[in-house]
């Protein structure tokens, strides 16, 4: 626990009807003041069911939500100063823009609306209706109505779903800088791990209601827990070896491990993280490319390395053919996973 | 995704405040009373009696004439109620607005006139003969009663399949489309599903008018349930018959009631898409408008020209001896009957709609029910179990203006449910979260986000029971306080006395009335999921 510790979650658990399956599953974990939190997962996991706990709009089977050491549990979701934009934002399309904002503003000067539009880029937008702004427009408003209730934490319900691909890295990026400005911590649910790790600074991963692994976003991603979270963050080759100290004996040869284990393992390496090379005149290969995927900026190979595919992910220096004969090396280290049954 | 419907359905959920109890259990205990009235009444037979009543051949022949009956205008009225309601939302038809009133206007007729008026044009004396010279067979028994029913029903069908169509996303037709399905595939596919609550509520409510109106039966002298009661009680004296009729007839819309529970149950209609829902591009017809507008010609000939053109043939005989101060003082009187009454029914029906949909569960299932069963209760025994009551419980009450507005309110709430329930499904619970995660409470997130987007459908349905009280006859001719008087009892009065010249004025008030009316509830209805924007640019 730190001093700017800010929202605790404990043992949260909720299952639909009284025989239903088990939708969040003994929870816990917590949130820093400022601190932008991503739970991940595929759809089902229980994640929205997590954040709609947290608003207050479900009761919780069993377990706790407390912020800043106060328990929220039994506290109606209009007292715990907990905001959250909802996917389709749920502006109020009876009311403008401004009057949208003026809503739930906590402080009622006159230049509340002018300030906060202000602060999502939308000035001049006051009079407008919700059926008259674009879905990013929309997407701001709802933050700024948000923001004007000045909570300390916000929660975010599949915040860039509802973008199209152009808008959504500039409106993570901007979103983000205004919510770190702000210092006001997040909690966003998000099936897209590309969005999570991009914009949180730390993530959880979810599956059956579980929290799998959580960590910074990077180490998440180079030493996922199991093969699960590997596969769902990224892309990855998952190959089967026997484990001997630091070093494990697979298809690509002996390949140094992030720690040391003996016996079988499943290791997780992921594609960015191996070189490929012509062979050179007198060399024996160690693969054969089957499949070219040429993505602009980098190159996705598919290489057969003895009777196993793995995944080559190369930038633009070298450009080699499909049935070239290869050599695939190890740049760093691989991953050995948990055993789980997928 | 589908995380609003999951999370309605699922789990518990808080208990309701009181501000929606209190209501609701008035509404219970109010439509309960007539059942309960029914129930002495009926147990006041003794032993032996009661099985030959029960038992009686002459039941069986009521309930199939009733069903039938029920078939008949039930088919009819869709039929002329769903291709209206298509011409007006999803064509390029003009004068939308004109045909709307028009196709609502017949709401405005009351029962006994509509079948006054298809007897007066057939038969050997009838207007057909008189006026072109064709010789219809007499209308009468169930095609006539089935016609003369489904003529001033069919409005109903018509106004809430025209809702569900306008609070329609198009977005859905315009999927179905891009997927490239004929318009035949999507009408059935997409637009029907979609169409199928309001069309099983909208059946409902009919077919529980059909079984408890007499006016019209009476004259057209087809023997269902009611016509039986009402001769049971008027004639025959045989009340404790006539109450165990009424309570067969309580049976079949309980049954009524499940079958609707049954059809409809576990949908949802919310919009989970973003952004504001669009008016959908209208169907071309084409060369299908003539088709069109003779289709129209001919519904609005048949229901509402019809009734005119018997009406004004009377008034040639009732305008010369017309008492003007009296139709003066009844026409007050019936704004003051039915006016309070109309806002009462709404400030107890939508507590109640938001009991059933907020806080699911037993007791917002009995109370809804109940006040169905308080619809559906014939009027004329739910007046007598009210005065009934009054003289058991608080004999100052009978005959009082408080115990009559009681017994409108009561038998009329379910009909205000409706438009409420289909404008509060459609708005969601979102915004209404959205409002308290910023700090609202859940009254004034109510009050704020949902209420101004109710307006509209709340005053439809406040004019909804409005002209029903207007129309209304039994529950007023037994419990108006004494030198009351109505538009309806004049009519029902002189028309029973064989007077129909006298009664012409009075029945020409009723139309005007009400029709005066049926044009607000346009105004206002359909409106109730449209934005502030659109309204705007409308």
């Amino acid at each position: 626990m730190t001093d700017n510790l800010l929202l605790s979650v404990r043992s949260l658990s909720r299952r639909f009807g009284r025989k239903g399956p088990v939708a969040v599953d003994d929870l816990s974990f917590d949130i820093d003041t400022g601190e932008i939190l991503a739970l991940i997962g595929p759809s089902g996991c229980g994640k929205t069911t997590t954040l709609r706990m947290i608003a207050g709009f479900e009761t919780p089977d069993t377990g706790r939500v407390l912020l800043s050491g106060r328990d929220l549990t039994s506290t109606p979701a209009e007292q715990r100063g907990i905001g959250m934009v909802f996917q389709d934002y749920a502006l109020f399309p009876h009311m403008t823009v401004g009057e949208n904002i003026r809503f739930g503003a906590r402080r009622n000067g006159r230049d509340v609306v002018a300030r906060y539009l202000g602060m999502v880029g939308l000035d001049g937008f006051e009079q407008r209706y919700p059926d008259q702004l674009s879905g990013g427009q929309q997407q701001r408003v709802a933050l700024a109505r948000s923001f004007a209730a000045e909570p300390r934490l916000i929660l975010l319900d599949e915040p860039f779903s509802n973008l199209d691909a152009a808008l959504r890295s500039a409106a993570r990026r901007e979103i983000r800088r205004l919510l770190k400005s702000a210092g006001i911590a997040i909690v966003f649910v998000t099936h897209d791990q590309e969005e999570a790790l991009s914009f949180a600074d730390r993530i959880a991963i979810m599956r059956d209601g579980r929290i799998l692994q959580s960590g910074m976003a990077q180490e998440v991603y180079d030493r996922p827990a199991d093969a699960f979270v590997a596969t769902f963050l990224g892309r990855t080759n998952l190959l089967e070896g026997t484990a001997e100290g630091g070093f494990a004996r697979t298809s690509l040869g002996l390949l140094p491990l992030t720690r040391p284990t003996s016996g079988r393992v499943s290791i997780s390496l992921r594609p960015e993280r191996l070189g490929i090379r012509a062979v050179e005149a007198d060399e024996q290969p160690n693969g054969r490319i089957v499949a070219v995927e040429f993505k602009g900026h980098d190159m996705t190979y598919w290489v057969d390395c003895d009777g196993v595919e793995v995944q080559v992910d190369a930038m633009q220096s070298v450009r080699l053919a499909e049935g070239t004969p290869v050599r695939v090396a190890v740049d760093g280290e691989a991953v050995p996973l948990d055993v789980v049954s997928l | 995704m589908t995380v609003l419907a999951t999370f309605t359905r699922a789990g518990r959920t808080p208990r309701p405040p009181l501000l929606l109890v209190v209501p609701a259990l008035v509404v219970g205990i109010g439509t309960f009373l007539p059942a309960f009235y029914l129930l002495v009444r009926a147990l006041d037979a003794d032993a032996s009696q009661l099985g030959e009543i029960v038992f009686r051949q002459r039941n069986l022949f009521l309930l199939l004439n009733t069903l039938k009956l029920v078939a008949v205008v039930l088919t009819l009225g869709t039929l002329i109620a769903l291709p209206a309601a298509w011409l007006v939302t999803r064509t390029d038809i003009r004068f939308k607005g004109l045909l709307s009133f028009l196709m609502a206007l017949p709401l405005a007729v009351p029962g006994y006139v509509m079948a006054y008026a298809l007897l007066g044009l057939s038969g050997y004396y009838g207007f057909a003969r008189q006026w072109a010279g064709i010789s219809l067979p007499p209308l009468h028994g169930l095609w006539g009663a089935g016609l003369a029913l489904s003529l001033y029903t069919f409005p109903y069908l018509f106004l809430n399949l025209r809702a569900a169509f306008l609070g329609m996303d198009p977005a859905f037709e315009e999927s179905a489309q891009s997927l490239g399905k004929s318009r035949l595939v999507i009408f059935c596919y997409i637009v029907l599903p979609q169409l199928w609550p309001a069309m099983v509520a909208s059946w409902l409510i009919v077919g529980l008018y059909v079984i408890g109106d007499f006016g019209a039966i009476a004259l057209m002298r087809y023997e269902v349930f009611s016509y039986a009661i009402f001769t049971q009680y008027s004639g025959a004296f045989d009340r404790t018959y006539a109450a165990w009729l009424s309570l067969m007839l309580l049976a079949l819309t309980v049954a009524a009631l499940s079958a609707q529970r049954a059809v409809t149950r576990n949908r949802r209609f919310a919009r989970t898409g973003s952004g504001s829902a669009r008016i959908a591009r209208p169907v071309r017809l084409g060369r299908w408008h003539f088709a069109a507008w003779a289709f129209i010609a001919l519904v609005v000939l048949c229901s509402f020209g019809l009734p005119l053109m018997v009406l004004g043939h009377w008034m040639q005989f009732g305008l010369p001896k017309m008492d003007w101060a009296q139709l003066g003082r009844a026409a007050i009187g019936t704004f003051m009957a039915a006016g309070p009454a109309a806002i009462l029914t709404m400030v107890l029906a939508v507590p109640v709609v938001l009991l059933t949909l907020r806080h699911p569960g037993l007791f917002a299932t009995l109370i809804e029910r109940l006040a169905f069963l308080g619809y559906a209760t014939p009027a004329l025994a739910f007046a007598l179990a009210m005065v009934f009551f009054a003289l058991r419980t608080a004999p100052f009450l009978y005959q009082s203006y408080a115990l009559l507005m009681f017994a409108y309110v009561m038998s009329f709430v379910a009909l205000a449910f409706g438009p409420i329930r289909l404008a509060l499904l459609q708005i969601g619970t979102r915004q209404e979260e959205a409002a308290r995660a910023l700090g609202v409470s859940p009254a004034a997130a109510f009050m704020h986000v949902v209420l101004p987007r109710l307006r509209r459908p709340m005053v439809a349905g406040c004019l909804l029971v409005f002209i029903m009280v207007v129309k209304e006859l039994p529950i007023t001719y037994l419990l108006a306080p004494m030198g009351y008087s109505t538009l309806a009892m004049n009519v029902f009065s002189r028309t029973n006395e064989g007077m129909m010249g006298d009664a012409a004025p009075f029945a020409l008030g009723i139309i005007l009335f009400s029709s005066l009316f049926v044009g607000l509830i346009l105004k206002y209805e359909g409106g109730a999921v449209r934005t502030a924007g659109e309204a705007r640019n409308s």
